[in-house]
């Protein structure tokens, strides 16, 4: 019980009462503290993250087990892995070992999972503070007893202890799969080895977020958000393909996936210097944002009129420009993002050309696997290096556009909108159609950056065009699932939806086949039945079903926002 | 009269949760209707249904002769609606959003807008992330009034405005009573909605208790009544009279809160040498806090009704 008596120095106040201190339970219950609480709302998403991580881990490790079962299929893996030039190696790196179990986990999971689960940190350490500031928490948080740093130290505590608890459970899981897995000498791997790897996964993680952390307090949650998704797929894409392009070769020092390509704990190499390096840039970024956070007005960051963005129109003609122009500023960011980043894979399209043409075995193979794609143009090379991860990159700018949508009604915007003569179906195909608006922006972008750098190297610019715009077409599907979703069951649950799908896919296209996932499964991917849209090949009945999607998902949106209530 | 809003046994539930139950109300076109309650009581969940956000569980409600749930938008032309709780565009000015739900409604008089934005006091040119609450409840409430609607169904109206605004925005709903327009509020200033309501409705953990006119519940509310004797009385010669309750006696001085007529107290203090009597009339925040703070002892005496 509290009381506003005069207190003692013993705690007792005037009449014998004593203020109570935070019972156990409480503590349990995580209302102890900013840190307790913290984690407290993490749990889910810890939850997941582990489970998610050592699940992939797991499931990379059956197949492998199964199919590679003699020296001879490994010793033929090995072979032909090493062999394929950095752009079919693309995105898992430099096969290290992987005639074992734990090279082979390493090389073909492990390091794309870092990418994928260092979107939780992003967006945490992004928006934990900026988040309390602007529900109006934070200012209730600094005026109670406790400091802005503590304050700030504790809610970073809370995210660092949910990545540890989420790494243990991969590393744990990752350990199962390699003891139940292993068939030939050298595939066990001990629970260090695991916890190596998690350790690595876990920093990793963390880098991106700390980025977005340290320039929180200083350009806003927005801004700190993109810089740290930037740092997070960026750094991830030229250490990829460094070997691809001078451009991204050069940029490969500032990438920490570049600094830790050598440790590979599960592979029996280990390089702890780089990880021990790249602690302790996170722990300097991290204490960058305490100090900043200590530093700067409490609910003021973002202000900083110098970084604002030149004006967009506002959009109030209706609910579909309204809609348009609120999510234009991060289509836009989005489109320029994976945009540069195609348009330096495309620069690089002729020593590739040049490169691959001195390996006549390899051209021979590229014209067998792929018959309609011509590597010497710079769209076949995009067709190859791009088109997966710049599937993955347009999708979740297509999530983002549908997180934003989903905000009208969480905010209770919707209420108001909807006590004018506007219906509710007219409100959810006006706005779906304004996020379908805002990703056609993001393709109409990107594909006009490749296609400067499709020009600067020289070659047709029509096929990458056209295929941006089948990229666009999957994620406005892939969106339009979200707003089906948002308008018949709740919107918040539209964002995630996309997200799962869009992750989903990608996961299942990368992954799929070296899991040896039935057919049915793989075709499940729409990008199964796309073509190879960025060389010009294209697959009518994907195209159908994307369009359907689009189509189909806004109109079951509008349907289904008529029938429930709204706000709740 | 004309009816302009009418629920007949309107149940909403969220699941297991109790929102608003058999809830009965008329409001009649030209009235004032204040509606009381306190934090979580249904007047929000009533007001939301009225406006078709959310669904009946049961019963039905009709604003301007139309069921909520058939042509909500029929409704929405005529009415001007402003949420308790609510969050516009961060990115657009104060005038661009007012100017975004004018053009959502076809078009408003832009004339009356800027009298709406001189005397709530707005500065209409920055963004609505950098207004402060009382700034965006006055930009809710242009939103709300800008076309003149027939029904305005305003939820907290005056949260965050401060004494002087407050007084203007009840002269603004005065002068639409004044146009023939009706007006369904919410409000914790009980003095406000006593000096300006036509009639009021309390409701109670989802309930209608109470429905009349400010007068009528005056009248039949209980009244503050303190005896002045020439020498003590025992609080037992009045504690055992009907309508008598809350009996204190203080020296010669006897205190009592009195529901009805209070001839029967004098009656019984004649014999005891009466000096002095004083009984004040109850204001509505007596009734209100009556309702809430003691078990409603005023239910019975004026039902519920039929919501008139």
């Amino acid at each position: 019980m509290r009381s506003a008596r005069a207190m003692g120095a013993d705690g007792r106040v005037e009449g014998g009462l004593r203020l109570t201190g935070t019972s156990p339970w409480a503590r349990v219950l995580g209302l102890g503290t900013i840190y307790g609480k913290t984690l407290r709302d993490s749990r889910r998403a810890i939850l997941l993250v582990g489970l998610l991580g050592g699940g992939f881990m797991l499931l990379s490790a059956a197949p492998y087990g199964v199919e590679f079962t003699t020296v001879a299929s490994r010793q033929a893996l090995v072979a032909q892995m090493t062999a394929l030039p950095a752009v079919f190696r693309g995105l898992l790196g430099e096969p290290i070992n992987i005639d074992t179990l734990g090279g082979f986990l390493s090389w073909r999971t492990g390091n794309v999972l870092p990418v994928m689960l260092g979107m939780w940190s992003v967006v945490a350490l992004s928006g934990t503070l900026a988040g309390e500031a602007r529900r109006g928490s934070l200012d209730l948080l600094v005026s109670t007893p406790q400091g802005r740093r503590s304050i700030a130290l504790q809610k970073l505590a809370a995210h660092v202890t949910g990545v540890v608890i989420a790494m243990v459970l991969t590393a744990l899981l990752t350990w199962i799969g390699g003891r139940a897995f292993a068939v030939l000498p050298g595939d066990d791997f001990p629970i260090a080895a695991a916890a190596g790897f998690a350790l690595l996964a876990g920093l990793l993680m963390l880098s991106s977020g700390s980025v977005a952390f340290a320039v929180g307090p200083f350009v806003g949650r927005t801004r700190a958000l993109g810089l740290g998704l930037l740092t997070l797929f960026g750094g991830y894409l030229v250490s990829s393909y460094a070997a691809l392009a001078p451009q991204l070769d050069a940029l490969s020092p500032l990438s920490w996936y570049a600094w830790t390509e050598h440790h590979r704990p599960l592979a029996g190499v280990t390089d702890w210097p780089p990880v021990a390096l790249l602690a302790v840039v996170t722990a300097v970024l991290l204490g960058i944002g305490v100090v900043g956070f200590e530093r700067v007005d409490v609910g003021q960051a973002g202000r900083l009129g110098w970084l604002r963005l030149p004006g967009l129109p506002a959009g109030i003609r209706g609910p579909f420009v309204r809609q348009f122009s609120d999510r234009l500023a991060v289509a836009l960011a989005w489109g320029v993002g994976i945009g540069v980043y195609g348009a330096l894979i495309a620069t690089s399209a002729k020593q590739f050309a040049e490169s691959i043409g001195s390996l006549p075995q390899m051209v021979d193979l590229i014209r067998i696997v792929y018959p309609n794609i011509d590597i010497n143009q710079p769209s076949g090379l995009l067709q190859l290096a791009f088109y997966a991860f710049g599937s993955l990159m347009v999708g979740l700018a297509g999530v983002t556009a549908v997180a934003g949508w989903a905000t009208d009604e969480r905010n209770r915007r919707l209420d108001v909108v909807l006590s004018t003569p506007v219906s509710r179906a007219a409100w959810a195909i006006r706005s779906g159609l304004g996020v379908m608006a805002a990703i056609a922006v993001t393709t109409v972008v990107l594909a006009g950056c490749m296609a400067i750098g499709i020009a600067s190297a020289g070659g047709s610019i029509v096929e990458p065009v056209l295929g941006s715009g089948v990229l666009g077409l999957a994620a406005a599907g892939f969106a339009a699932v979200g707003l089906a979703v948002g308008g018949v069951v709740r919107s918040s649950l539209a964002a995630p939806v996309a997200a799962a799908l869009v992750i989903g896919t990608f996961l299942l296209d990368t992954l799929g086949a070296a899991l040896d996932l039935p057919q049915a499964v793989l075709d499940l991917s729409i990008f199964a039945h796309l073509g190879q849209p960025i060389a010009g090949v294209y697959e009518p009945v994907g195209l159908i079903v994307a369009g359907g999607l689009v189509v189909g998902g806004v109109l079951l949106g509008a349907w289904g926002m008529q029938r429930r209530d709204i706000g709740e | 009269m004309t009816t302009v809003i009418q629920t007949e046994r309107l149940t909403k539930t969220y699941g297991i949760h109790r929102g608003i139950v058999e809830v009965d109300l008329v409001v009649d076109e030209g009235e004032i209707f204040g509606f009381l309650g306190p934090n979580g009581a249904g007047k929000t969940t009533t007001m939301r249904v009225l406006l078709d956000l959310i669904r009946p569980t049961s019963g039905r409600a009709e604003v301007f002769g139309i069921e909520t749930t058939l042509d909500p938008v029929a409704i929405h032309r005529r009415l001007g609606y402003l949420p308790g709780e609510f969050d516009l565009y961060d990115r657009l000015t104060g005038a661009d959003t007012i100017a975004y739900f004018a053009n959502l409604r076809g078009g408003v008089d832009a004339g009356y807008v800027a009298s709406l934005v001189e005397r709530l006091d707005l500065d209409p040119s920055r963004r609505f992330s950098e207004y402060s609450k009382g700034n965006k409840q006055k930009v809710g409430l242009v939103i709300a009034l800008q076309h003149r609607p027939d029904l305005l169904i305003l939820d907290e109206p005056t949260a965050g405005l401060d004494p002087l605004i407050q007084q203007t925005f009840f002269q603004i709903v005065r002068e639409a009573k004044a146009e023939g327009r009706s007006v369904f509020l919410s409000s914790h200033i009980i003095d406000e909605v006593d000096r300006t309501c036509d009639r009021v409705a309390i409701i109670r953990e989802g309930r209608l208790v109470q429905v009349d006119t400010i007068e009528a519940i005056r009248r039949l509310a209980f009244h503050h009544v303190e005896l002045s004797f020439s020498q003590p009385v025992a609080g037992a010669v009045f504690s055992g009279l009907e309508g008598v309750s809350d009996v204190e006696v203080d020296d010669s001085v006897v205190r009592m809160r009195v529901a009805g007529p209070i001839g029967g107290v004098l009656a019984a203090a004649a014999p005891h040498g009466i000096v002095d009597v004083v009984s004040r009339e109850p204001n509505l925040e007596d009734v209100f806090l009556a309702q809430y703070g003691r078990g409603g002892e005023t239910v019975d005496a004026v039902g519920a009704g039929d919501g008139r």
